[in-house]
C-alpha cells in the first residue's frame, strides 16, 4: 500500500493543513508536503504496474497511472514544488501556501490519471486552484487578472468536457489513449483544443502574459511550473504525431520572440518566454518520433527548472526592489551579486548554451527535425534559438541588473536597495541553478527516465557544441551591437486578450445600453400612462357630462346650452342639482328593478 | 565540452563587462563611461565571435541538409535570425504599440 501512494496526496494534506499555522511554520509543513511528495514518486515502481482505481457508477476511474511518462513528469513537477517551496519559505501568506499545494497536487493528479475523467476533475482542480495562486497576490490588478484567467480556463474546461463526452458517447469509453484520440471527428477535436488553450497555443496565449506577472513573487513560481507542462503531457500522451502541432508549435515560438522581446514588464517577458519554450516542445510531439517525443519531455523538464529559477530570481528583484519595470530596474548587481548569478544561469540554460541543461534538451528536439527532414522548421527553430538569447538570455541580466535606462525612475545610487534575498530564497535559487548545470554536465540519469525507446542522442558531439556557440556568439555580438534599439521602452503590446478585454467591456456597455434603454422606455411610458390617467379622471365626467347632455339638444330647446353648463360644473364640483341627483337615483332604481324581474 | 565551458565564461563575462556602463553611469560621469564599457563589450563580442569561428574550423557542426555545410552558416543564422526578428518586432510595436494606460482608462 505505502509502495503505490498516490504522490499528490501528501501535496492535498498539505495544502488542508498549512493554512492553520504561521508562515514560518505553515512554510515548513508546505515544504514537508512537497518533499513527502518527491519521496512517494521515487516509492512508485515505475514500470506501469502500479494502478489505484475506483469504478462507481459504471465508470472506471483510474487515479494513479504511474508509466515511465507520467513518472518523468512527476518528478519534476515534485521536484519543482520542492523547490519552490524552499525559494518562498516564510513568505508566503497562509491562502497562498495552500493553493499552491493545491495547485502542484492537482497537477500531479492530471499527470497520473488514467482516464478522462479523473483527468477532467483534476484539470478543473488545478485551474481553480491556480485562481486562487493569482487572487493572493492581493492587487486589484491580480483580481482582475484572476478572473479573466478563470474565464479562459473555464473555456478551455467546458472544450475539454464536451470533447470527452462526444468521445464517450461514440466509442463507450472514458480511456484516456492516443488510440481512442486518433479517432477523429469533433470529440478529439475539442479535448485537443482543451488542452491547446492550456498550453497557451496562439490565439489562446493571452491569458498567461496577463495572469502570471499579477501573482506575488512567490506566487509566479509555482505558476510558471504546472499549467503548460501540464498541456504539454497531455498533449504527448493523447496527440503524438499530430502534425497540426508543428504548425502550433512554430506560431507559438515566433509570437513568443517578438511579444518577449517588446515586454518592458520582467515577469511579462519571462512569460511570453514560456509560450516561446512551450512551442519548441509542441513541435516536439508534432513530430512524433520517439527521438522527438523524448526530447519534448527532456526539454519540459529543464524547462520548468530554469523558468522557475528565473521566476525565482526575477521575484526575488520585485521584492526586494517593489519594481517590475525593465524601464525602471538596473544597477542592481552589486545590491544582488547571487540573485544575479542564478539569473545568469537561468538565462543561459534558456538559451541553451553547452554546459546549462537547455543544452541537452531543445538540441534533442532541433536533431528530430533534422532526421525528420523539415528543413525549413529546422532553421527556424535555430533562428529561434539565436533569438532566445537576444530577448532573455542577455537582455534580462543585463537590462535587470547593469544597464539603467539614463533617467529612469530609479537612477539615482540612493534608490537601489542594498539587500540580497532572504537565505531560503537564495537556496531555492542555488539549488535550481545547480540542478541546471549538473544536468547540463551530466544528463545520463535524466536520460535515462526517457519514456520512449529510441536511437540514444549524444549531446556533446564537438560539431553540436561549436555550431551552438558560433549561433550564440553571433547573437551576442548582434545584442552588443545594437542594445540601444533593444532597450525596452515603457509601454504595452496588444496582444489576443484585447479581444475579451475591449470587448468584454463593449458587451458591458452594450448590455448597459440596452438593458438601460429599456428601462428608461418604461419608465417613460409609465408616466405618460399616468399622466393620460389622471386627465381622463380630472376631465373625463366633465366631457362625459356635456356630451351625454349634447345628445338630448334636439330635445331641449333653448335651456339645451344651459342644461349642458350646469351639468358640467355638476361633473366638476360632484354637487349634480337636485333634477340630476334624482334622474340618476331613478335611473338606478330601473336598473336594480331589471336585475331583479 | 571544453569548448562549451569557455563559451559560458565567456557570455557571462561579456555581460559583466557591458554592465560597467551602469555601474559608472550611475556616478554622475555617463557618457565616457558608458561609451567605454560598450566598446568592452563590443571588443569582448567580437572576440567570442572570432573563437568560436575558430572553433568550428576545427569541429564542424553535422550537415543535414544541403544548405547548412558550408562555414559560418550558424554564424549568419545567428547574426541575420536577430536582425530579422528586431524588424518583425519593430513593425509589430508600431501595429500593437500602446501606452502603458491603455486598458486603464
Amino acid at each position: 500500500m505505502i509502495a503505490s501512494l498516490h504522490p499528490a496526496l501528501p501535496l492535498f494534506a498539505g495544502a488542508a493543513l498549512t493554512g492553520f499555522f504561521g508562515k514560518k511554520t505553515g512554510g515548513a509543513v508546505s515544504l514537508a508536503a512537497a518533499l513527502a511528495s518527491v519521496w512517494a514518486v521515487s516509492a512508485l515502481p515505475g514500470d506501469g504496474g502500479t494502478s489505484l482505481s475506483l469504478h462507481p457508477a459504471g465508470l472506471s476511474l483510474e487515479f494513479l497511472r504511474a508509466d515511465r511518462l507520467a513518472v518523468l513528469f512527476a518528478w519534476i513537477f515534485t521536484l519543482s514544488a520542492s523547490l519552490a517551496c524552499l525559494f518562498s519559505f516564510g513568505r508566503q501568506s497562509a491562502a497562498e501556501r495552500a493553493a499552491t499545494l493545491a495547485y502542484a497536487g492537482s497537477a500531479l493528479g492530471a499527470v497520473f490519471a488514467g482516464d478522462m475523467v479523473t483527468l477532467y476533475v483534476f484539470w478543473e482542480a488545478m485551474a481553480l486552484a491556480a485562481v486562487f495562486v493569482i487572487l493572493a497576490g492581493g492587487t486589484e490588478r491580480s483580481r482582475a487578472a484572476a478572473y479573466r484567467y478563470a474565464l479562459v480556463h473555464l473555456f478551455g474546461g467546458i472544450c475539454l468536457l464536451a470533447g470527452l463526452a462526444l468521445l464517450a458517447a461514440k466509442t463507450g469509453s472514458t480511456a484516456f489513449t492516443a488510440a481512442l484520440l486518433a479517432d477523429g471527428g469533433p470529440g478529439p477535436l475539442l479535448v485537443l483544443a482543451g488542452f491547446l488553450i492550456n498550453a497557451s497555443a496562439f490565439p489562446f496565449s493571452a491569458w498567461l502574459p496577463d495572469s502570471y506577472p499579477e501573482s506575488s513573487p512567490t506566487g509566479a513560481v509555482f505558476l510558471s511550473a504546472f499549467t503548460t507542462k501540464t498541456a504539454v503531457y497531455v498533449l504527448i500522451r493523447g496527440f503524438p504525431g499530430y502534425g497540426l502541432l508543428i504548425a502550433a508549435g512554430c506560431l507559438m515560438i515566433l509570437y513568443g520572440l517578438v511579444y518577449a522581446l517588446r515586454e518592458n514588464d520582467l515577469r511579462r517577458l519571462l512569460s511570453y518566454s514560456i509560450t516561446n519554450q512551450v512551442g519548441f516542445m509542441l513541435v516536439g510531439v508534432g513530430i512524433g518520433t520517439p527521438q522527438a517525443l523524448n526530447g519534448a519531455c527532456v526539454l519540459a523538464f529543464c524547462h520548468i527548472l530554469y523558468k522557475s529559477l528565473m521566476f525565482m530570481s526575477a521575484g526575488s528583484v520585485i521584492a526586494a526592489t517593489g519594481k517590475r519595470k525593465l524601464t525602471e530596474l538596473g544597477g542592481l548587481f552589486s545590491a544582488m551579486p547571487l540573485t544575479f548569478a542564478a539569473t545568469v544561469v537561468g538565462a543561459m540554460s534558456l538559451s541553451a548554451l553547452p554546459g546549462t541543461c537547455g543544452f541537452v534538451s531543445k538540441p534533442m528536439v532541433i536533431a528530430a527535425t533534422a532526421e525528420a527532414h523539415m528543413a525549413l522548421v529546422w532553421l527556424f527553430l535555430e533562428a529561434a534559438s539565436a533569438g532566445t538569447l537576444l530577448y532573455a538570455g542577455l537582455a534580462v541580466p543585463y537590462f535587470v541588473f547593469f544597464g539603467q535606462s539614463p533617467g529612469a525612475p530609479g537612477a539615482s545610487p540612493k534608490a537601489a536597495p542594498s539587500r540580497e534575498a532572504p537565505p531560503a530564497a537564495l537556496a531555492g535559487m542555488g539549488l535550481a541553478a545547480l540542478a541546471c548545470l549538473g544536468i547540463g554536465i551530466y544528463p545520463w540519469p535524466l536520460y535515462a527516465l526517457m519514456p520512449y525507446a529510441a536511437p540514444e542522442f549524444v549531446p556533446f558531439l564537438p560539431g553540436r557544441i561549436t555550431a551552438v556557440f558560433e549561433l550564440l556568439a553571433f547573437a551576442g555580438l548582434f545584442f552588443a551591437l545594437y542594445v540601444p534599439v533593444l532597450r525596452r521602452r515603457p509601454g504595452i503590446t496588444l496582444d489576443t486578450d484585447w479581444f475579451y478585454r475591449t470587448g468584454g467591456r463593449f458587451l458591458y456597455r452594450l448590455a448597459d445600453a440596452v438593458t438601460g434603454g429599456i428601462n428608461t422606455a418604461a419608465l417613460d411610458t409609465a408616466a405618460r400612462a399616468v399622466a393620460a390617467l389622471r386627465r381622463l379622471t380630472a376631465r373625463g365626467p366633465q366631457k362625459l357630462a356635456a356630451l351625454t347632455v349634447t345628445l338630448f339638444f334636439p330635445l331641449l330647446g333653448k335651456n339645451a346650452h344651459r342644461l349642458r353648463d350646469e351639468a358640467v360644473l355638476a361633473a366638476q364640483t360632484w354637487t349634480p342639482p337636485v333634477g340630476v341627483t334624482l334622474a340618476a337615483a331613478l335611473l338606478g332604481l330601473c336598473l336594480i328593478l331589471v336585475l331583479v324581474l | 565540452m571544453k569548448n562549451g565551458t569557455t563559451s559560458q565564461k565567456g557570455q557571462t563575462g561579456q555581460t559583466g563587462k557591458t554592465g560597467q556602463t551602469g555601474q559608472t553611469g550611475q556616478t554622475g560621469h555617463a557618457g565616457p563611461a558608458m561609451a567605454k564599457g560598450r566598446l568592452l563589450a563590443l571588443r569582448a563580442a567580437a572576440g567570442l565571435c572570432l573563437a568560436s569561428l575558430g572553433a568550428s574550423l576545427l569541429a564542424h557542426g553535422p550537415a543535414h541538409f544541403g544548405f547548412d555545410g558550408f562555414f559560418g552558416f550558424h554564424a549568419l543564422v545567428g547574426f541575420l535570425a536577430c536582425a530579422a526578428l528586431v524588424l518583425v518586432t519593430g513593425l509589430a510595436g508600431v501595429f500593437l504599440g500602446r501606452g502603458e494606460e491603455f486598458y486603464d482608462r
